[in-house]
């Protein structure tokens, strides 16, 4: 019986000891998904060339659609403070549109711009009935995308207006 | 009736209406349309898989507590009993979940898959407790079955949180989780109804596996000739 | 974004199926696990 309580104190002693170690040890700093655009910039130089996910918000009025000179759509990802811009040749997914999340996966180029091979929309947790359009407010944009502000309200957006 | 039964049965009724509702009567999301209604077996799906691996936790502690304790007899089995039953149910609504969620994401995230913090916790997750059910089918005598599993289930459930708190802790493609404040009532209510009809179904259907586990259990004891 | 319907109806679909063929085969389990056993049985 002595033996079968130490076991089981062992296995419970190591259960609780993971649970502590996912609670208080810093986990985050190695599971990164994607970087900012201001993380990309920190990293400078070393980011050019490798395999990367760049993560922000497509940024108002920086959408430039593919032409029949240019078969690569352009466009900027922003966060509060950077911004960078992305080309791709993907067709971009159908919730793309200007103030909502993306993930970008790709290579920074030697000019700073990043080449896009995987374009994937990130949108936010909230989920509202269609209304007639207001202005979107950029700030809680921002707030939902990072989930910094989970209570920052989702703004109806103006082309959504009439459609259902 | 059982409880477990009842319960189940509710959850059935309840599962009827909450997906005619969140069908035909909310509204569809102003950008996301109608995939959005997807989530009213998503996060029900997600919610249950939780509870069952949580149930899972429940048995495992009450196992190795009957062992700590000493006790002979009969008392201890029905925790293993609900340790088979519950993460099989878990692994079944786990499974759901991530086809459901493939089924979403293509259309609006753009991908069926990919290894942000939350699909890889569920992942892992996920084939974690689906090898505590091979570990059962090896390991062939019933008391060194049930502790194994029990000890192995304490460790698997520290994913049950890294799952949970994944969307907050790192960046994600994964959205965080929803709240009053950003869902539209008329989506609040058949997402809470379905929520609790899975839960509900869930547990009728542990109920129901518990029960095969221990019959299947007295049978092959009693075949080998030993006590239950 | 417009549709998806049959997408929708897909990961309902799925969902609702698979609960119930789960269900079926755990009362046809349990109906023949509570069936009284004769000698000689192997199961």
């Amino acid at each position: 019986m002595t033996s079968r309580k130490w076991f089981a104190a062992l296995a419970i002693a190591s259960a609780v000891g993971a649970m502590a170690w996912v609670a208080f040890g810093n986990l985050g700093e190695n599971l990164v998904y994607y970087w900012t655009p201001a993380e990309l910039h920190q990293h400078g130089d070393k980011a050019i060339g490798a395999t990367v996910r760049l993560g922000g918000m497509v940024k108002p009025g920086s959408i430039v659609q593919p032409t029949a000179g240019s078969d690569a759509l352009t466009f900027v990802v922003t966060d509060a403070t950077d911004s960078v811009i992305v080309r791709t040749t993907e067709i971009p997914p159908a919730m793309f549109r200007e103030g909502i999340g993306v993930v970008v996966e790709g290579t920074v180029d030697a000019t700073g711009t990043f080449q896009s091979k995987r374009l994937m929309v990130k949108h936010d947790s909230s989920y509202k009935a269609p209304t007639s359009g207001q202005m979107p407010d950029q700030k809680a944009m921002f707030g939902t995308l990072s989930e910094a502000d989970p209570k920052a309200p989702g703004a109806p957006d103006p082309a959504a207006a009439g459609k259902p | 009736m059982k409880l477990t039964n009842v319960l189940g049965l509710l959850g059935v009724a309840m599962y009827l209406y909450g997906c005619y509702d969140g069908l035909f009567i909310a509204p569809a999301d102003r950008f996301m349309g109608d995939i959005q209604r997807i989530m009213y077996v998503h996060v029900p799906s997600a919610w249950t898989t939780m509870v069952c691996f949580t149930i899972s936790l429940v048995a495992a502690l009450g196992w190795v507590a009957g062992l700590v304790r000493g006790k002979a007899g009969d008392g201890r089995w029905g925790w293993d009993d609900w340790l088979e039953s519950s993460i099989e149910v878990g692994v079944i609504f786990g499974g759901l979940l991530i086809i459901q969620g493939m089924i979403w994401a293509k259309p609006t995230w753009g991908v069926y898959w990919t290894w942000d913090p939350r699909l890889t916790t569920v992942a892992v997750m996920e084939l974690m407790f689906i090898a505590v059910l091979a570990l059962r089918g090896f390991v062939e005598e019933a008391q060194r079955r049930a502790t194994w599993s029990a000890v192995v289930t304490l460790v698997a459930y520290v994913n049950v949180p890294l799952v949970y708190f994944s969307v907050q802790w790192w960046s994600s493609l994964h959205q965080a989780q929803s709240s009053s404040d950003n869902v539209d009532p008329a989506m609040q209510l058949p997402l809470a109804i379905n929520a609790f009809a899975v839960m509900f179904i869930a547990i009728g259907l542990m109920g129901l596996r518990a029960r095969l586990a221990g019959l299947t259990r007295v049978a092959l004891l009693a075949d080998v000739g030993g006590e239950a | 974004m417009q549709g998806h319907w049959d997408a929708v109806m897909l990961a309902y679909g799925l969902t609702t199926a698979t609960m119930c063929v789960y269900l079926g085969v755990l009362l046809a389990r349990l109906r023949a696990a509570e069936r009284p056993s004769r000698p000689g049985d192997s199961k």
